[in-house]
């Protein structure tokens, strides 16, 4: 007996009857539950990573201390020309050189500079501070400089203030504190200073106070 | 006074001021005052050249409106003698003081001036005490030109000293009355 076949099933039709939504939530959620787990533990490594502290990065770049790197006590330097002269020494109680600045600090210096033209320089402080080829050196606290034997023959010259500030390679000297200098019979009290050896000249700022002795030549009468 | 050149100087100045130690020059700004002994000058400027002899001399140069002055006590005499002018040029050695320029002195007898003189240049020799004056060499003003000090004529009034007899005589002391 030839049926006729059967026709194709048609879509199955949910036998079960539809359960309750939270039922078959429930049903996802237990279906879904191995996979929440996974994704939470894989979170859970990501945050593992992201907050592990990283090793220390290498010698990170601290702040050089300004600290002494070498002290000499009741020292004295001395530095000589190509030709073996004598060009400069200095002395003083304590000496500190500071690498990260590459400065030398002096307490209570002394410095004697004997120039080409066979003038002397006499410097003395409570304390300098000076650049490593000492081309530049700050006096600080009862600065005194004295010049004397020029190749003019003129009367020994003499700075005095609270701070000076020497230029050795360019020969100048600058304060801005009161200073007083002296020649001879004259002396002259500023507010300000500005020396130059080269040429010999000197601006001063105000207040000035100037001082001439009377003439060296003396009253005829 | 005779002793001021003995007295040592002393200056002040309210703006920068320079030295010129090859020249032995100085340089002084801002309203300057040079003491010496009795001597006493003011000015603008100032410039303090030390001699090959070792004195000094001084330039005064007063500025905008303002002339440089100079005042000395006279040798032993309670009287002073007191001049303005553009410029002022003291030589410390023979104590010759010039006044260059409208230049005006007057002798005071305590604090009454008695004589005046005015004219382009005065140099005043205060070891010998003698004054000269010259007017300054440019042509006469016009005829009707008042005969101030500024027209450059010289100009001196000379006043009877107290106690002489030309002084009981002419109570009020006429100007350019003879002494």
């Amino acid at each position: 007996m030839a049926t006729a076949p059967l026709p194709p099933p048609a879509a199955p039709v949910p036998m079960t009857p539809t359960l309750p939504w939270h039922w078959r939530l429930r049903e996802a959620l237990s279906s879904y539950l191995p996979l929440l787990l996974m994704g939470l533990l894989a979170l859970a490594t990501w945050w593992l990573v992201n907050n592990t502290p990283g090793a220390p990065a290498g010698n990170a770049q601290a702040p050089v201390r300004h600290d002494p790197d070498y002290t000499m006590q009741g020292f004295t330097l001395q530095r000589f020309g190509s030709d073996g002269r004598l060009t400069v020494q200095l002395q003083g109680d304590q000496l500190r050189h500071f690498p990260d600045t590459d400065t030398l600090e002096v307490d209570t210096v002394r410095i004697q500079a004997f120039s080409t033209d066979g003038s002397l320089t006499n410097a003395t402080a409570r304390r300098a501070l000076s650049n490593a080829d000492a081309s530049e050196v700050q006096l600080l606290g009862g600065a005194r400089i004295e010049r004397s034997g020029g190749p003019s023959g003129a009367p020994p010259l003499q700075f005095e203030g609270e701070f000076l500030h020497a230029f050795l390679r360019t020969e100048q000297l600058r304060s801005h504190l009161p200073v007083v200098l002296r020649q001879g019979g004259s002396e002259i009290r500023a507010g300000g200073m500005e020396y130059s050896h080269l040429d010999q000249q000197a601006t001063f700022k105000p207040p000035v106070r100037a001082r001439f002795a009377p003439a060296a030549g003396g009253a005829r009468r | 006074a005779r002793t001021d050149r003995n007295q040592p100087i002393t200056i002040d100045a309210d703006k920068p001021g320079t030295v010129d130690m090859l020249k032995q020059v100085v340089v002084f700004n801002g309203n300057v005052v040079i003491t010496q002994g009795s001597i006493t000058i003011r000015a603008e400027r100032a410039e303090i050249r030390e001699g090959a002899d070792g004195f000094r001399s001084a330039v005064a140069v007063g500025s905008g409106g303002q002339q440089a002055s100079f005042r000395q006590k006279r040798e032993g005499l309670d009287e002073y003698i007191q001049g303005t002018a553009d410029r002022i040029e003291y030589e410390g050695r023979g104590d010759v003081v010039r006044f260059v320029g409208k230049a005006q002195v007057q002798r005071l007898r305590g604090s009454v001036a008695a004589d005046q003189i005015s004219g382009e240049r005065i140099t005043y020799d205060s070891t010998t005490e003698v004054f000269s004056v010259a007017g300054s060499t440019a042509p006469a003003p016009a005829e009707g030109a008042a005969s101030g000090p500024g027209n450059g004529r010289v100009r001196v009034i000379l006043t009877p000293r107290e106690g002489s007899a030309a002084a009981e005589a002419a109570p009020a002391p006429a100007s350019g009355a003879s002494r």
